[in-house]
């Protein structure tokens, strides 16, 4: 909602790049594709676009996850960076290195807090 | 190797899916549901503009003497515009007639900048599309000034590209000397007026307005908008043309209402 209204940083893709690095399973695509739907509706797009678009990152990040770890605070920092770029260049919007910076350290920085959330999660379950 | 399966397939039955709406929402059916869709979330997406717009937007004493600054910039480019066509048509006894053009009003729902508050926006996406009138290419003012042109229409929502937006250009004119030139934007709120030929002279402080670059049918940017005024001059003697850094007339990231020009018919 609010990449639709107030800003233009890539939010939602951010979100999906981590949920589909975090979770692992294919239900991301129907998120993928609901949220593209309403990105077209927000930003005045031809409907399906922006769907086709995330679908396509999100294919890309897990093929990449079939050979190689993408658990990594590394890997995610890349993959927003080159993914933003990429959706930046598509969807051209003004301050593309600024949107940029800030996507990456916003995913790194929630990927991070998600990775202490869950690894605390775990410490409580196993001294239980 | 079953959830691989179970992956690609997932994968290409979204992207199937996406790929009939693309082509479906070419159609009138697509667009009569997209409308709908719009005008279900509008509503929603204008509640969140208002109360952006509000938290960033308060009211002081410098803000109102800096909108009254404004709008006596406004009328003085207006009076400044009389009084020239006034000369014209004392000299010449010249009449020309120009369509008569209504004003739609129209809401902000989408104010889209790097970081709300902190960056102006280029590009605002407004509750008013092809239904209401709207068409590619209309000016949309507020007061007397101009903001820009639609490049986007649906049914309900039309976006507006501002003036100063990178890659967009118009003809202008600067109201006390008369010199021609063409205002490109800069991005960030910025405008040169370029291609200024070296014998017109610039002063800072100068209003610009719009030149005007409409067609028979009425459709372009119509002449005598404030566009802003000159801050800085750029002239130099081994140059072709001068150039002017050109600020803008008001505060655009402050508005929550604008006004399209429509054809009357």
């Amino acid at each position: 909602m609010f990449e639709g209204t107030i800003t233009s940083l890539p939010l939602v893709l951010v979100v999906l790049i981590l949920m589909s690095v975090g979770l692992k399973k294919a239900d991301v695509f129907l998120i993928a594709f609901l949220s593209g739907l309403l990105l077209d509706v927000f930003l005045v797009r031809i409907t399906g676009v922006t769907g086709i678009f995330f679908l396509s990152i999100l294919l890309l990040i897990f093929l990449y996850n079939k050979k190689y770890e993408t658990k990594s605070l590394f890997f995610v920092l890349l993959a927003t960076a080159l993914s933003v770029i990429f959706y930046l260049f598509i969807f051209p919007t003004p301050d593309i290195f600024l949107q940029v910076i800030i996507s990456t350290l916003l995913a790194g920085g929630l990927f991070s807090l998600l990775g202490l959330f869950f690894l605390k999660k775990g410490t409580t379950h196993q001294a239980l | 190797m079953q959830k691989q399966r179970h992956l690609i397939s997932t994968f290409f039955f979204f992207f199937l899916l996406s790929g009939i709406f693309y082509g479906v929402s070419q159609t009138s059916f697509g667009m009569s549901t997209r409308g709908l869709a719009e005008v279900l979330l509008t509503p929603l997406r204008a509640g969140i503009q208002t109360v952006f717009a509000n938290s960033s937007g308060k009211s002081s004493l410098l803000q109102q003497l800096k909108d009254e600054n404004t709008d006596l910039r406004s009328k003085l480019a207006a009076y400044q515009g009389q009084a020239k066509e006034v000369q014209a048509l004392r000299d010449q006894f010249a009449v020309t007639s120009i369509n008569t053009q209504t004003l739609l009003p129209a809401k902000i729902v989408g104010h889209r900048s790097v970081l709300s508050g902190f960056s102006l926006p280029d590009q605002l996406i407004l509750d008013k599309g092809k239904l209401d009138g709207v068409r590619d290419g209309s000016t949309v003012v507020y007061k007397d000034i101009f903001l820009g042109q639609i490049t986007r229409v649906t049914d309900h929502l039309s976006v507006l590209d501002l003036g100063y937006r990178k890659n967009f250009s118009l003809t202008a004119s600067v109201v006390d000397t008369g010199a021609l030139g063409v205002m490109k934007g800069q991005g960030q709120g910025e405008m040169l007026l370029d291609n200024v030929i070296l014998s017109d002279s610039l002063h800072n402080g100068s209003n610009v307005i719009t030149k005007g670059s409409m067609d028979l049918t009425g459709k372009g940017v119509p002449p005598g908008l404030l566009i802003g005024k000159i801050i800085s001059i750029d002239k130099k003697p081994s140059a072709l043309f001068q150039t002017a850094k050109v600020g803008l007339a008001l505060d655009v990231s402050r508005l929550t209402m604008v006004f399209i020009l429509i054809q009357a018919h």
